[in-house]
């Protein structure tokens, strides 16, 4: 008999052990479910980069295009789809901030910046940007 | 030294960078351009005027990167995302291409619709 090419004896074998996982899993869990629409909200952050594609597009291509692509956006369809936008990218930002003490760890001299110190600071220039370009837009 | 096989971490620098650029400007474009405009809380501001506003230096380069990082934020988790959803690991590299794809594509269609604004 052939010893060489038989596979020896071996009484566990982790190569067979293959893990049975529903492709359901996300909805078994709430943290899961969260988990699973924190990482979608990567697909209305991508979307709404199309949007803003487009609607450069149509600012650059003159006046007539412009007030068409504004018809557009005032579509119910269109309001609806900003408002989900709206919802998860909101979503998207609470989750990044509260990630970033994860990051990012602030000493001054032997005094540590608390992780929620650091949370808030981010949510409150989040809302100073946000103020400064809805002046800068609707101020035009 | 063995040259490393993963390039995880360069895709990563533009997901993370995406992400902090996302988060902070994109919720109040929603707002403005989504919602707040259209459904006419404000008076939409002149064509001619908003033009000259995105056709300011600083305002290309911020359009540019908002669009172009957003799209590399969301290649990567929407990748990892299809990973975790279908739990199949054949699915990764066909993710992989089309989603960083998509995003390279949507970079140079932005630099050019930024550029010839």
């Amino acid at each position: 008999m052939d010893t060489q090419t038989q596979a020896p004896y071996k009484r566990f074998r982790p190569e067979r052990y293959k893990p049975q996982m529903a492709l359901s899993w996300w909805w078994q869990k709430p943290t899961y479910l969260l988990y699973i629409l924190r990482e979608l909200t990567s697909v209305f952050v991508a979307t709404y980069a199309v949007i803003l594609l487009l609607t450069l597009r149509a600012l650059g291509a003159g006046g007539e295009a412009w007030s068409d692509w504004l018809t557009t956006l005032q579509s119910p369809g269109m309001i609806a789809l900003h408002l989900v936008i709206l919802l998860f990218a909101v979503y998207h930002s609470l989750t990044w901030f509260s990630l970033a003490p994860t990051a990012l760890v602030l000493r001054i001299k032997d005094y540590t910046v608390p992780a929620k110190a650091l949370v808030v600071a981010h949510v409150v220039i989040w809302l100073l940007c946000s103020i400064a370009i809805a002046a800068i837009v609707l101020t035009r | 030294m063995k040259k490393s096989q993963n390039n995880d971490p360069f895709w990563w620098s533009f997901f993370g960078a995406g992400g902090v650029f996302s988060s902070f400007f994109v919720p109040i474009h929603v707002l403005l351009l989504g919602l707040a405009l259209p459904l006419g809380w404000w008076l939409w501001p002149e064509h001619e005027s908003l033009l000259e506003l995105a056709r300011h230096p600083l305002a290309r380069i911020y359009l540019f990167l908002l669009i172009a990082l957003s799209l590399f934020h969301a290649a990567h988790r929407i990748r990892f995302t299809l990973h975790d959803l279908l739990l199949a690991h054949s699915v990764d590299k066909p993710a992989a291409f089309a989603c960083y794809g998509g995003a390279i594509i949507g970079t140079l269609y932005a630099m050019v619709t930024v550029w010839t604004l």
